[in-house]
């Protein structure tokens, strides 16, 4: 069955909010899965989407990857001249 | 098809009309199809087919063999049956649907001056006996006709024959629209119950149309752009996804114009080129009709004749119907899917919002907004807040997916541009700009505590993206500016709480003289003993919050105690420690308290150094460390003393960089010993220096022999006491 | 600054008690594991051994579960006060959920996430929750023993000290499992029904390379901060010596350790041994290490030991009792009036034909003079107590009136005293009241062909393991294994 959009984006918000909030965790989509209680098949598209756009790391390949949160650029002492 | 186009109501049209000719004519007609079966019933003033129709198979067969002779007939004709001079008039006609084809049989027709001829003949021939029988009859009933006169009955008939197939057709027609209109509801009922895509029904509608070849929609995607989106048809796969622009072909011109537009007899036009080349091939018309909500163009729908089709105007107004339909179809489709992607993101973002309120931290909230606004746009590539930092010179930025140099030149332009020009601004709308590298931004202001503190901007690929994505941006920029107040408020209580607490430990000190004086050298130690590097800054505060609150008495504390809890635990766990001093054991305090057990002991102290070596519950590397930061500040304090003559500000962190400096230029060190020497003035072991420069143990040992032989010191501790004289010298 | 190596290479565990089982701590870079039964708390020992790790010493660490789920990490511990996101937040720790292959996987490669990690928060201490799943991963026959012998390999690399949490169970019944020739050391955690009443909660050192351990069951308490370890026997009441004090050095280095450096100035030990143990060696290597300290000691001396005897045996330890006595810090008790050499004469206090209060008397009035005067010079005085002599010609009653009460103003004045006795010849009674009186207890005796020495009680609750002597050529002639 495939997932619509709509769900796939509230896994997205999910998936961001739980890395945010857990910045500090190394997951794979497996062990996500779990941990949320989601489909792994959905969870590795919603990872790999969050991967593309920046949001989270990933290291390694397939099942083996993990995927981390990147802390974004801040620069908090920008002279506006 | 057959059963349909001679309805009841048709075939009884058709028989009357029949029965008109073979009145008038004195003959006998027939109407069959192709394979000889009678249409309706033969006419019952000349008996010949009635008998005919009602004789057996053999004769019936024998007379429709003689007819096939004249299969493909296009027009009536004088043709002889049977026996040369026996003349029937075949006039064939169309089905409506143009797969059959049908005749008119009228005979018999007899030549002035043989009718006795064939008599003979008749009663000569090998028929056989009904057959014979028939043809006689026949041939002894006829009149006999001149050539004048028959060619006048092979027109009547051949306009029996026309008359017969408009009739046909016309009712056909009726028939075809009438049920083309209710597949057509059924279709759009279908997709609309089951929610269908529009790209699904294409092929449907597709079929409805008697002059689509292909049917295909292409979407407006940036302004002057169209993407065909949707097709269906036969070869016109190869259209899926291509691209033209504004006036470019067939299409672009269509989708100039606001109106309707069909093109016909277009096979040489060189504007026919786009569709041709990408697998529809030659054609013969093309139909475009714009798909458009409100102002706006959302697309053109686009029909491809490859040939030309005989129409009338009930099957023109149903194909032009039929687009129509189809147009607003796709339109309300789109619409429908423009509300539910939007739908779709405000949904999520609903709940991340209780995330983003229980996130009571400035920078967490920009880092919510920064990643959830590239989750909320259809193709993501960056986002930027921008937000005045405290003393208003500098901005802070937290960005994802903008080179960082990019990133900071645009928060200049933004703090420039917005927070600068119209900090009072209120409004809650969103701006489009245009970066110097051509980037297109848009952005929403972060407004809370009075004035536009801020600005959520993300990148975005067209203003189409723009429309699409602005209302959902626009509500987490406002929530974002909401749950920000909200930390401000909090912060603002944070504030008035501190200056509460520093008026509070103003008048506590007036009792307490010299416990005051103590508790000054504390803050004292903590500011500077965080500007040495020994603890952060976060640390130094909170530490020097609850070195004031230790002076207040209970209920100063309590009435603090909210406000300062993490503090007021410090303190009662500094307590803890005080009463297990001395006992053995092992103790486990928290660094904060290890920290302020140490600083506290050391203002106690009258004396410059401490007698003792350890406290307890203290790890000894963070006693020694400040042991050790205190010996050095009392150093280099008194040497400012001896030399300004009154008390400078304390900076060993200072002192010792302008120490090094002078030292690596004295005594020439190399890079790498400069490294070690300024972990060494640090207090690190030769561990934490061989694990911070990812060097071995042994290496650093060599290093510190090369440093003291060119320093001619013999330890660690005169190349210290080296760098802090060279600092204040 | 801390420059000499060895101090730096124990690892404090920073879990109340647990140091003092493992004397101080575990050598950097040792792999422990730490096994037990679901619910014993292992978990919370990994986490606390971390936790203090980051509160106390400054050393970040990782904790890399298999199994539980971070959250459940972080509300569980938040129970004890611990606030683990705030130590992630300060670089302290790092809590890591993966699949074991996944782990391994990035632990073997060149620059993975482990090394990443291990660089960016300069890690110091892990914890593996739990190495009982390498066995689902290994092939069937290896038990997984590759797997945990990388790990354990990778560990030693980066010096970083390790606890293995293991379940207890699955190698019940079983040979000995690989991973505990691997590891250098094994800590069990139990949880027995104890009297129908009470549960109780045990732990135990069943091996540690590098430190000396104190060996037993010991009892531990999940408090509201954590798992605090009581090591047996230890009492609140003992607890009146400081860790800051200083120790006697007892002369012989094994019961040096054993005692945590020597006996604890001001406290009264009690060497109980019976008639066939030989108790002389320890005695005397005890004294003699006082008179080479420079210390005053107050000799009782017994029907069989006069000055004579005694100056001869100290003699053998490298020590003149002679030179002493003319620096005049070496006083005698004598019962029977024996003669002496004129440099011991004033040195002497004949009690005998005195009464019990004479003899008090007679002995304070002695020795007080001295003793302030040497306490201004910032001497330390030592007394050997011959319980024995003083049972025999004082009476019971009058050890019973009077010991508790001597000990105590002894300890005031920072006097450390060593009673020598013999319990079974005392008899239980006064015999229990004496370990009651005193700081600590060693007792050695004799079973079958060998001597052994244990020290039953101490001031810091330290009991240790029945350990042989063994004679040696050599001073102090003994050593215990």
């Amino acid at each position: 069955m495939t997932i619509s959009d709509q769900e796939l984006l509230k896994l997205q918000m999910e998936c961001t909010v739980f890395f945010e909030n857990n910045p500090y965790a190394y997951e794979t989509a497996k062990g996500l899965s779990k941990k949320l209680g989601r489909g792994v098949e959905p969870l590795q598209i919603v990872l790999n989407r969050l991967a593309a756009i920046s949001i989270l790391e990933k290291r390694g390949e397939g099942n083996m990857a993990i995927y981390s949160y990147k802390t974004p650029y801040t620069q908090s002492e920008v002279e506006i001249h | 098809m057959i059963e349909k186009s001679w309805a009841m109501d048709v075939k009884k049209t058709v028989e009357e009309i029949q029965h008109t000719y073979a009145e008038f004519t004195n003959l006998s007609i027939l109407i069959v199809d192709s394979e000889g079966r009678p249409l309706v019933k033969p006419s019952a003033y000349h008996p010949f087919f009635k008998k005919l129709v009602e004789a057996d198979g053999d004769t019936r067969e024998r007379f429709w063999q003689e007819v096939r002779h004249y299969a493909g007939l296009t027009r009536p004709a004088l043709c002889d049956l049977w026996l040369p001079g026996v003349k029937f008039i075949i006039a064939p006609f169309q089905s409506p649907a143009r797969d059959a084809v049908y005749y008119v049989l009228a005979g018999v027709l007899i030549q002035s001056g043989t009718k006795d001829l064939l008599e003979e003949e008749v009663a000569g021939s090998g028929l056989y006996d009904e057959g014979r029988k028939l043809l006689y009859d026949l041939v002894l009933e006829a009149e006999e006709l001149s050539d004048e006169e028959a060619e006048v009955w092979r027109e009547k008939i051949g306009k029996l024959a026309e008359t017969a197939e408009r009739i046909l057709r016309s009712a056909y027609r009726e028939t075809y629209v009438r049920d083309r209109i209710a597949d057509l509801r059924g279709i759009l009922s279908t997709a609309r119950k089951e929610r269908i895509s529009v790209g699904d029904t294409f092929e449907q509608f597709m079929a409805l149309s008697s002059a689509a070849d292909v049917m295909g929609y292409a979407q407006k995607i940036a302004p002057g752009e169209y993407r065909i989106a949707q097709v269906a048809g036969e070869g016109a796969s190869g259209l899926q996804d291509a691209e033209f622009r504004e006036g470019e072909g067939f299409l672009g011109q269509a989708a100039l114009s606001d109106n309707p537009m069909q093109w016909t007899d277009i096979q040489r036009d060189p504007r026919a080129f786009f569709l041709k080349q990408r697998g529809v091939g030659e054609f013969y018309g093309l139909r475009c009709f714009p798909v458009r909500v409100g102002g706006e163009q959302l697309g053109i729908l686009f029909i491809v004749s490859k040939k030309k089709v005989q129409t009338d105007a009930l099957l023109r107004e149903f194909e032009d119907t039929l687009i129509v339909l189809v147009g607003e179809y796709i339109a309300s489709g789109t619409i429908e899917a423009r509300m539910e992607r939007q739908i779709q993101r405000l949904r999520p973002l609903m709940e991340v919002t209780r995330f983003m309120i229980s996130a009571q931290n400035t920078q967490r909230i920009m880092f919510m907004l920064v990643d959830m606004s590239l989750s909320l746009v259809w193709n993501p590539s960056s986002a930027i807040i921008v937000h005045e930092s405290s003393n208003g010179q500098k901005v802070q930025i937290v960005s994802r997916g903008i080179a960082n140099d990019f990133a900071e030149q645009y928060a200049r332009d933004v703090a420039k541009r917005v927070l600068r020009e119209s900090p009072n601004s209120h409004s809650v709308g969103f701006e489009l700009s245009q970066t110097e590298e051509g980037q297109l931004m848009i952005e929403y202001p972060i407004v809370y505590a009075g004035k536009t503190r801020g600005v959520l901007a993300v990148s975005l690929g067209s203003e189409q993206e723009a429309e699409e994505c602005r209302e959902v941006l626009l509500a987490l920029a406002t929530m974002g500016s909401i749950i920000l107040q909200s930390v401000h408020d909090q912060q603002q209580l944070g504030l008035q709480n501190e200056r509460f607490l520093r008026l509070m430990y103003a008048s506590a000190k007036l009792g307490e003289d010299d416990q005051g004086k103590k508790k000054d050298l504390s803050l004292r130690l903590l500011d500077e003993y965080a500007r040495y590097g020994g603890i952060t800054t976060e640390e130094s505060v909170l530490l020097q919050r609850a070195t004031m609150l230790s002076l207040l008495n209970d209920t100063a504390k309590r009435e603090l105690s909210e406000a300062f809890a993490e503090e007021l635990a410090v303190l009662k766990e500094h307590q803890a420690m005080l009463d297990t001093e001395g006992q053995t054991g092992t103790f486990s305090f928290s660094r904060y308290t290890q920290i302020l057990r140490t600083v506290l002991y050391f203002a106690e102290l009258d004396e410059e150094t401490a007698s003792r070596l350890h406290l307890t519950g203290v790890s000894p590397e963070l006693f020694n460390h400040f042991r050790k930061f205190m010996a050095v500040r009392h150093t280099v304090q008194s040497e400012v003393v001896l030399s300004d003559g009154h008390t400078a500000a304390f900076n060993p962190a200072e002192a010792e960089e302008r120490g090094i400096d002078a030292i690596v230029k004295e005594f020439g060190l190399s890079k790498r010993e400069k490294e070690v020497l300024e972990l060494v003035v640090r207090a690190s072991s030769n561990k934490d220096i061989a694990a911070k420069l990812f060097i071995s143990e042994h290496t650093v040992k060599n290093h510190l022999t090369n440093i003291f032989n060119k320093m001619s010191v013999s330890d660690r501790a005169q190349a210290i006491a080296r760098v802090f004289n060279r600092g204040i010298g | 600054m801390q420059e000499t190596g060895l101090i730096h290479d124990i690892v404090h565990t920073g879990v109340p008690g647990l140091d003092v089982l493992l004397n101080g701590g575990v050598p950097r870079g040792t792999t422990i594991i730490l096994e037990g039964n679901p619910g014993t708390g292992k978990t919370t020992l990994g986490i606390q051994f971390l936790l203090e790790g980051a509160r106390q010493y400054g050393e970040s660490g990782i904790y890399i579960t298999f199994e539980e789920l971070p959250e459940q990490i972080y509300r569980d511990m938040s129970g004890f006060g611990w606030d683990l996101r705030e130590l992630e937040r300060q670089n302290k720790l790092r809590i890591i959920c993966l699949e074991p292959d996944v782990l391994l996987d990035q632990m073997t490669r060149t620059d993975g996430l482990f090394e990443q990690l291990i660089r960016e928060i300069d890690c110091k201490r892990v914890v593996i929750d739990s190495i009982s799943l390498f066995r689902t991963l290994g092939v069937s026959e290896n038990d997984g023993r590759e797997q945990i012998y990388s790990i354990r390999n990778i560990m030693r690399k980066f010096d970083l000290t390790a606890f293995f949490l293991r379940e207890y169970g699955e190698t019940e019944g079983r040979s000995t499992p690989f991973e505990n020739y691997v590891c250098d050391g094994i800590i069990r955690l139990s949880l027995r029904e104890h009297l129908e009443k009470y549960r109780k909660r045990t732990i135990e050192i069943l091996k540690m390379r590098g430190t000396h351990i104190v060996e037993g069951e010991h009892h531990y308490r999940f408090l509201k901060d954590g798992i605090c370890i009581l090591p047996a026997l230890s009492m609140v009441e003992d607890k009146i010596l400081n860790d800051g004090v200083d120790r006697l050095s007892t002369g012989i280095e094994s019961l040096d350790e054993l005692l945590l450096g020597g006996l604890p100035q001001g406290s009264a030990f009690m060497l109980d041994s019976n008639s066939k143990a030989n108790y002389k060696y320890l005695m005397n290597s005890i004294l003699a290490e006082r008179l080479k300290r420079g210390d005053c000691v107050l000799f009782m001396l017994s029907g069989l030991s006069s000055v004579e005897t005694l100056e001869q045996t100290l003699e053998l330890f490298g020590s003149s009792l002679k030179e002493a006595a003319l620096e005049e810090r070496v006083f005698f008790i004598d019962h029977y009036h024996r003669k002496v050499e004129p440099e011991y004469e004033k040195l002497v206090i004949h009690v005998d034909r005195l009464s019990n209060e004479e003899y008090q008397k007679k002995v304070y009035e002695a020795i007080n003079p001295h003793f302030r005067e040497t306490i201004l010079q910032g001497k330390r005085w030592f007394i050997h107590y011959d319980l024995n002599t003083i049972i025999s010609e004082r009476g019971r009653e009058f050890v019973k009136r009077n010991f508790a009460d001597e000990m105590a103003r002894c300890r005031a004045a920072g006097i450390t005293v060593l009673c020598q006795s013999n319990f079974t010849e005392i008899g239980l009674e006064t015999s229990s009241f004496l370990e009651r009186a005193s700081n600590g207890v060693i007792r050695t005796w004799v079973d079958g062909s060998y001597q052994y020495l244990q020290i039953t009680k101490s001031p810091g609750g330290r009991m240790s393991a029945p350990h042989i002597v063994d004679n040696i050529r050599d001073r102090p002639y003994v050593r215990l294994i």
